[in-house]
């Protein structure tokens, strides 16, 4: 008779998730702990990675069958400490009174969807971590971000430049992706590397909210941050079809002949934003079709530099299309076109 | 600047505005910021906030993440943000 010993058992984090929830007292504390100490690997991998720039070492494998996202927000009670706060709402648990907690839930949802459909690709790390999204982040914070530690943090805005950002699809999405950027080709935050790092995101963040409500490229007014923006900044943040007319501070050039030397990263961001737009409506349908998986096979490209520029990626982008669709096809003229349209070199 | 918005605010602080040993405690945080190097590369989306003292013409701008604001800094840098305005063409 073979004697089995728990702890030689591999537990996939799904059942480990079971457990938490529905398992007995004792269970549900151990299948936590393990949790947790799975989620720590993993941000000591990206926090890493982080640090240095460039690509992520190779990553640890886990059992685990893709295709359900694990959240967990948090109430951070309009202070500012950067380690989750109070658990308002947990996987599987239903609508809860705070909308913001909702709103969170579900936009973290609509992302990992959007990801876990288009392109099999389980959260951000691809490996399933946990989306842990911390709402009410410090007093009329008018801001959210991705901390490159596996969070996402929100504000409630000032009512002024930003109201609620929990109320936006794509700027859940903008986040995560930043995310996904960090596990991929990790692009330097500076310079046409950052201004790239921002595009991916909208590029992303928009394509989350076109595919949750079932856009197609020309449904789309292709704007991002419109349900956050405040007066200040209404109607929106950024528009991928006129970059520098959202709004009446929108700075970003649409074109190479505006690029702004040592200029903020989301301004930049203009040039290769207005680019997939091009690409995405000469190509027409849905932009998650030809464009997205275009760009996502390039942001995933294993020759894209940490310090890429927008030529580096665009020829990236030429190139995935060509293997995917032929170096005749529709969709390698719709990426050459784009990239001439903003004056980015091929 | 910075954040998910992309744009640049400003606003004034004058220290002598502050009971005496509060603003010599912020000055000095400024002072001590200068020269600093950032101790870990911004978070995406992060504001970064700068620091110029108008009274001293000789001293460089500081630069600092949100996340390195010092303590003694914090409150009033938030405050101020609170009622900034946006900085730019304003068409």
């Amino acid at each position: 008779m073979t004697h089995r010993c728990s702890r030689h058992c591999i537990l996939p984090p799904g059942l480990l998730h079971k457990l938490a929830e529905n398992g007995s007292e004792e269970a549900r504390k151990t299948a936590l702990e393990t949790l947790t100490l799975d989620h720590r690997f993993r941000l000591a991998r990206a926090e890493a990675a982080a640090r240095t720039g460039g690509r992520p070492m190779q990553p640890v494998t886990f059992a685990r069958e893709g295709g359900r996202a694990q959240r967990t927000i948090y109430d951070q009670h309009n202070e500012k400490a950067q380690a989750p706060g109070t658990v308002a709402r947990s996987e599987g648990q239903g609508p809860v009174e705070d909308a913001a907690v909702n709103q969170a839930y579900d936009g973290l949802g609509a992302t990992y969807d959007f990801y876990w459909s288009r392109f099999q690709r389980d959260s951000i790390d691809g490996q399933g971590l946990p989306l842990l999204g911390l709402v009410h982040f410090g007093r009329n914070y008018g801001n959210a971000f991705w901390d490159n530690a596996g969070h996402m943090f929100f504000g409630d805005g000032d009512g002024r430049v930003l109201t609620q950002t929990t109320a936006g699809t794509d700027v859940i999405g903008h986040e995560l992706t930043h995310g996904v950027t960090q596990h991929e080709a990790n692009l330097v935050y500076s310079g046409q590397s950052g201004a790239l790092n921002e595009s991916i995101s909208d590029v992303f963040g928009i394509q989350v909210k076109q595919y949750l409500k079932g856009e197609s490229v020309q449904d789309s007014n292709w704007l991002i941050g419109e349900d956050i923006v405040g007066p200040e900044l209404s109607p929106a943040l950024r528009s991928m079809v006129e970059p520098g007319k959202a709004n009446k501070y929108d700075d970003q050039p649409a074109s190479m002949d505006g690029y702004v030397g040592g200029g903020d990263v989301h301004t930049n961001s203009g040039i290769p934003n207005r680019a997939f737009y091009v690409v995405a409506s000469t190509l027409g349908g849905n932009s998650w079709d030809a464009a997205g998986p275009i760009w996502y096979a390039a942001l995933c490209d294993p020759s894209l530099p940490a310090t890429a520029t927008f030529s580096d990626f665009a020829k990236r982008t030429l190139i995935q299309a060509e293997r995917a669709y032929g170096a005749q096809s529709s969709e390698a003229s719709a990426v050459r076109k784009g990239w001439d349209d903003v004056k980015v070199p091929l | 600047m910075g954040g998910i918005a992309g744009v640049r605010l400003r606003a004034e602080l004058d220290t002598a505005e502050l009971p005496p040993a509060h603003g010599a405690r912020v000055e000095e945080a400024v002072r001590g910021l200068s020269g600093r190097s950032p101790t870990r590369p911004p978070h995406p989306d992060a504001f970064r906030y700068e620091i110029d003292q108008i009274d001293d013409p000789g001293s460089a701008p500081v630069s600092v993440d949100e996340r390195d604001l010092p303590p003694e800094l914090k409150d009033l840098v938030e405050r101020a943000a609170e009622s900034a305005e946006i900085e730019g063409p304003g068409r």
